[in-house]
């Protein structure tokens, strides 16, 4: 490199000498003493920590580290809060739906029950907790329309529940609920009796299943418990109109009868049909 | 292992945490960038002080080094500095030149008037010891900037334009700073021309 184009000094002898003398001084390069090589070398250590790029981490580590960065975590809050939401919404949805078929089986049972009792108005039905005593038993079965299976197996089934209260001699057998004796027959057999006997357990659920007669009779009960008030005021009004037109019509044996039941709906309502002149000569 | 790999690519495995890259730097380096600030300040134990301190500026400044950069650039720049604020603080303490006399009596003469002459060379080694000594007080009688560039590139093969990178000048001036440096070489020792002929 010394001999480069575009060295300078010229090539003269003179200068080919002293170049010669520093070429043998390069020969004669000094070792630098070790004095502070360690110091250098703890301090590249150091640095070679702090520079070293950290451990790779496993794949859900780095989801975690994901989840909790505030905007997911905003983003979780408001998912939650969107989806309670929508659930409590539906709910309601749901309940008003309940109440409107409850509603259309009051209509629906109101022109055909024509002696509808007013009952005391009940609460909604609302889910009970558990912790709560179950309802009374509902009334015997022969009152009410119940499945036919149910009646049709349930004799030979008490007979075989007696023959084995006597033969066992230890006591009563434990009962269950439904009425049949523990590890003696099997629980399908014992399912309709259980559904007729049984108490009523979630009232939410009695909307939804008709299946069960104990439900449906609960269910019938609230119908007519809340049609017999809003239908008897039209009924009577009906029945006065068609017992007017009747006595216009002179027909008073319907007369009497269209009164005798308007008598025994709405006393007022029979005095006021009384002042009509028409019936009056008919009742009389 | 490393023997073969390339400074800058040592430079950045050492900034992946590889502490033996930068102990192959230090090995490959340590001993050329001694000798260039031993000779730029002249004296041993400034010489090993700031060594210590220009590698020490190297780890310092790892993180932010390039890949695209010339390590020998950088490292000899920080030597360089080192070296120039070394020369400046001491002629700020008016330490002793070589031009300047020893004492305050008029007769002494210069450090280079007391150089032994070349009757005193008996034989080669000697000679070659003595015109190792006028070269290097010689080299020390230039100044800073024409110093450096002649170490540079005559002690370490440095191209022009890598020196005129490390200084910060322009190539020109590096070049001119050489052509001067080498004249004011040729007059000091002048009166040792007869003794560098007979040096092998």
């Amino acid at each position: 490199m010394s001999s480069s184009d575009d060295d300078h000094g010229g090539d003269d002898d003179q200068l080919n000498q002293l170049r010669s003398v520093w070429v043998s001084m390069r020969e004669s390069d000094e070792d630098p003493p070790d004095r502070g090589l360690d110091a250098l070398m703890a301090a590249a250590r150091t640095k070679a920590a702090t520079m070293a790029p950290p451990p790779s981490e496993s794949f859900w580590t780095k989801v975690l580290a994901v989840f909790r960065r505030p905007p997911v975590l905003a983003l979780a809050s408001v998912t939650v809060l969107l989806g309670g939401a929508l659930f409590i919404a539906n709910r309601r949805d749901s309940m008003q739906r309940e109440e409107t078929v409850s509603e259309r089986r009051e209509q629906g049972a109101s022109p055909a029950g024509s002696s509808a009792v007013v009952a005391d108005p009940e609460p909604p039905a609302l889910p009970a907790p558990e912790s709560a005593p179950p309802p009374p038993a509902l009334a015997p079965p022969a009152e009410t329309p119940r499945p036919p299976r149910a009646i049709t197996k349930r004799p030979p089934r008490e007979e075989k529940e007696l023959d084995f209260q006597t033969k066992g001699g230890g006591g009563p057998p434990a009962v269950t609920e439904a009425g049949a004796p523990g590890g003696i027959e099997e629980p399908a057999k014992i399912a309709p009796a259980s559904a007729t006997r049984g108490p009523i357990a979630k009232p939410a659920d009695a909307a939804a299943s008709s299946d069960s007669f104990g439900e449906t009779l609960s269910l019938d009960d609230e119908a007519e418990t809340k049609a017999a008030r809003p239908a008897k005021q039209p009924q009577v009004t009906q029945l006065v109109k068609q017992c007017e037109s009747a006595a216009a019509r002179n027909d008073c044996a319907a007369v009497r009868v269209l009164a005798k039941k308007i008598q025994s709906t709405d006393a007022e309502a029979h005095k006021r049909l009384a002042s009509n002149a028409a019936v009056a000569r008919c009742l009389n | 292992m490393f023997k073969e790999t390339a400074d800058e690519d040592l430079m950045v495995m050492y900034q992946k945490g590889e502490v033996r890259a930068f102990e192959v730097l230090l090995s490959r380096h340590r001993k050329p960038v001694y000798n260039f600030i031993l000779r730029f300040v002249g004296d041993k134990e400034t010489a090993e002080d700031l060594l210590q301190e220009a590698f020490m500026r190297v780890i310092k400044g790892a993180e932010a080094y390039k890949r695209q950069a010339k390590f020998t650039t950088w490292l000899y720049t920080i030597a360089r500095n080192l070296c120039v604020d070394q020369t400046r603080r001491r002629k700020h303490r008016k330490h002793a030149s070589l031009d300047a006399p020893m004492d305050s009596s008029e007769e002494s003469g210069t450090l280079l008037d007391v150089l032994p002459g070349n009757e005193m060379a008996s034989d080669r080694k000697s000679v070659n010891k003595q015109l190792h000594e006028t070269m290097q007080k010689a080299i020390a009688a230039l100044s800073d900037e024409q110093r450096e560039v002649f170490l540079m590139r005559e002690f370490l093969d440095m191209p022009f334009k890598q020196i005129a990178d490390v200084v910060g000048v322009p190539e020109n001036t590096v070049k001119s700073r050489m052509r001067y440096a080498l004249e004011k070489l040729r007059l000091e020792l002048d009166e040792y021309k007869e003794l560098a002929k007979a040096a092998p």
